[in-house]
């Protein structure tokens, strides 16, 4: 049902000139580690909010919880997916936007972030006050590092890194990347 | 899939076959297999009827860029 609920907000969007990517599990699951995910998370502009919110309303979504810039919803139709919508200003779209990847999801292509954003959202969510499980995003944050390749070495990585997730986070991600090294040797 | 019940009378779960990428020979599974298999479990389980996680809320943060 998650394939076609994709299928259907990616066409629906898509004509009425809605931008979104796939982010949270689902991405993670895109990117080829596969993991258990109930949720669909999406992030849009905030400009377009207003309109979203008409979108979901009309697939038989409604509010659970709202935030300066999340919209939880859930469906009024039994077994359809919650969807997390996350809305960022139109600079911070741009940039995510001009790195995205496309990848085939069911009958359509959906955007995703790059790896190293897709980090970087998952330091951001991590890192939360009101994140219960920050294990799992580190668990994902492992396996995209190591599955691209990502050296924390890199400047520009880098720089990401400590932007979202502090200096705590550089030093666990090079002691994963340095771990996968050595066993990649052996 | 196949899918088989579990032995433990203390913890019924259906069990289920969900094939593992990087197990030694197995077939790579693609996301659309990983998505359908996990939804079917999720349907069994009833994930989607639990309650909607009223114990985390949306984080209070803007990302920016």
């Amino acid at each position: 049902m998650i394939l076609q609920l994709i299928e259907r907000l990616t066409r629906e969007a898509g004509s009425r000139g809605l931008d979104f990517l796939l982010i949270g599990g689902h991405a993670v699951n895109a990117y080829g580690y596969i993991r258990m995910t109930v949720d669909l998370d999406l992030p849009a502009r905030e400009s377009q909010r207003a309109s979203w919110r008409e979108l979901l309303e009309q697939f038989k979504y409604q509010s659970h919880a709202e935030a300066t810039a999340f919209t939880q919803f859930v469906s009024r139709v039994s077994g359809e997916a919650p969807v997390d919508m996350m809305f960022v200003f139109d600079e911070t779209w741009a940039k995510l936007r001009a790195e995205a990847v496309s990848k085939p999801s069911g009958q359509v292509e959906v955007l995703l972030p790059s790896a190293p954003h897709l980090v970087a959202l998952k330091l951001f969510a991590a890192k939360s006050p009101t994140r219960r499980s920050p294990g799992k995003d580190w668990t994902d944050i492992e396996e995209i590092i190591r599955r691209h390749k990502l050296d924390p070495g890199n400047q520009k990585f880098a720089d990401l890194i400590r932007r979202y997730g502090g200096e705590e986070s550089l030093a666990k991600i090079h002691q994963m990347w340095n771990t996968g090294a050595k066993e990649s040797k052996e | 899939m196949n899918r088989k019940q579990s032995q433990d009378p203390h913890f019924a779960l259906p069990e289920f076959d969900v094939p593992q990428r990087e197990s030694p020979g197995a077939a790579q599974i693609t996301y659309e297999e990983a998505v359908r298999a996990f939804e079917e479990m999720a349907t069994a389980l009833k994930l989607h009827e639990q309650p909607r996680r009223p114990e985390e809320p949306p984080p209070t943060e803007r990302f920016e860029m």
